[in-house]
């Protein structure tokens, strides 16, 4: 793997002891681009565009889903607590500063509408210490989902697993890097540019037609689980 | 326009990309789909717990849709948005400029109006009978406490 790209800064830059650093060494952590565009989004949502918030909706429904699924273990419980921290977000979004990251602001507000929802069944809510709470809140690539599965979902997981392996070991070479460069190791597109020695154009074609092929190869389950499941 | 989406997913993609997405309204849930798609093939990728496709990003933007329009908010002045900030407030300016003018257009004819008067009344009326009259004239509360202890 590459080394990230950094930017360096020309401020003067001091140690503990008072003495000056070398300031072309000095690492400073880049702009997230997940977060720049979710503030992009969230600034338009701030001036009434509802479809800049359905994107962020689209974006953090599934990470919303697994999060409260840690708390609630029904799924129509979850969904409804999924919609109402959406519709709560949607209320405040005036008020968001963009201080923290988008998600971790959702994330909380999820939290406390899972919180009240236990509360108001009767149930007490599961005591979370700072830190836990903190883990939850930035837990991005949470995998788990702490759901009851049914024989017949089970199945269907396995089936769409099973669709999307096949299909990753047809694609061409250079398609079948590309996206498991993306979604395996998680390397930003730059990354992939340079280890692939192509533009990052060419990077983004490559991706977006490896996703384009494995979905046209799930659409038929797709459409048979929506039915189904 | 679907290399746009693989693109948002991955959040690898530049602002007028984003605006020019935004602006296909009648493509957004084309759009929506498409990136669940991804969200399916990125989970399985990652060996994450399937979650089946589902209509609940439809559910809580038909909610949503039924909520008031979110206008305003806190909107971090940087140098990307702060020339569409003083753009946006430009007719608010405008407005409070003109509403200046024409206040203190109309202030300044009523104290016109009104020094004209105090100036020819002080013309007609001669000094003495001014110095007179603020001779007589009770200045301070001392004037009115002595008038109640004399009631007494």
């Amino acid at each position: 793997m590459q080394p990230l790209k950094v930017v360096y800064d020309n401020s003067t830059v001091y140690n503990s002891s008072n003495n000056k650093l070398d300031n072309s060494k000095m690492e400073i952590k880049p702009v997230n681009p997940d977060r720049a565009l979710d503030q992009k989004l969230v600034v338009k949502a701030q001036k009434g565009d509802k479809q800049a918030f359905s994107l962020l909706v689209e974006k953090y429904q599934l990470k919303l889903y697994r999060l409260i699924s840690r708390m609630v273990r029904d799924q129509s419980e979850i969904e409804d607590i999924v919609q109402d921290s959406f519709i709560k977000a949607y209320r405040a979004i005036g008020n968001f500063r963009g201080d923290s990251a988008f998600y971790t602001w959702l994330y909380r507000i999820g939290i406390n509408t899972a919180k009240n929802h236990l509360v108001s069944l009767g149930k007490r809510p599961k005591a979370m210490d700072a830190n836990e709470i903190e883990e939850m809140e930035n837990y991005e690539s949470m995998s788990e989902l702490r759901v009851s599965e049914t024989p017949e979902s089970t199945m269907m997981s396995n089936q769409i697993a099973e669709t999307v392996n096949g299909a990753i070991q047809n694609l061409p070479d250079e398609l079948r890097e590309a996206i498991s460069y993306r979604e395996i190791d998680g390397l930003c597109y730059e990354e992939i540019s340079e280890l692939m020695d192509c533009p990052i154009g060419t990077v983004r074609s490559r991706i977006f037609r490896a996703r384009e092929t494995i979905a046209e190869k799930l659409k038929p389950l797709i459409e048979t689980t929506n039915k189904r499941w | 326009m679907n290399e746009k989406i693989s693109s948002l997913f991955d959040s690898e993609i530049n602002n007028k990309e984003v605006d020019t997405l935004l602006s296909k309204k009648n493509k957004m849930a084309g759009v929506r789909s498409s990136m669940s798609d991804y969200q399916l093939i990125s989970d399985v990728l990652k060996k994450k717990t399937i979650l089946p496709k589902n209509n609940l990003t439809d559910k809580i933007m038909s909610a949503i849709d039924k909520e008031p329009t979110q206008m305003g908010g806190f909107v971090k002045a940087n140098s990307s948005n702060t020339a569409v900030m003083s753009f946006e407030i430009l007719p608010v300016l405008a407005s409070i400029a003109v509403l200046i003018v024409i206040a203190s257009t109309a202030f300044n004819i009523e104290v016109n109006s009104a020094s004209t008067s105090q100036f020819l009344a002080k013309e007609d009326i001669p000094q003495e009978i001014i110095n007179a009259h603020h001779a007589a004239t009770a200045n301070n509360m001392n004037y009115f406490i002595q008038v109640g202890d004399s009631a007494k």
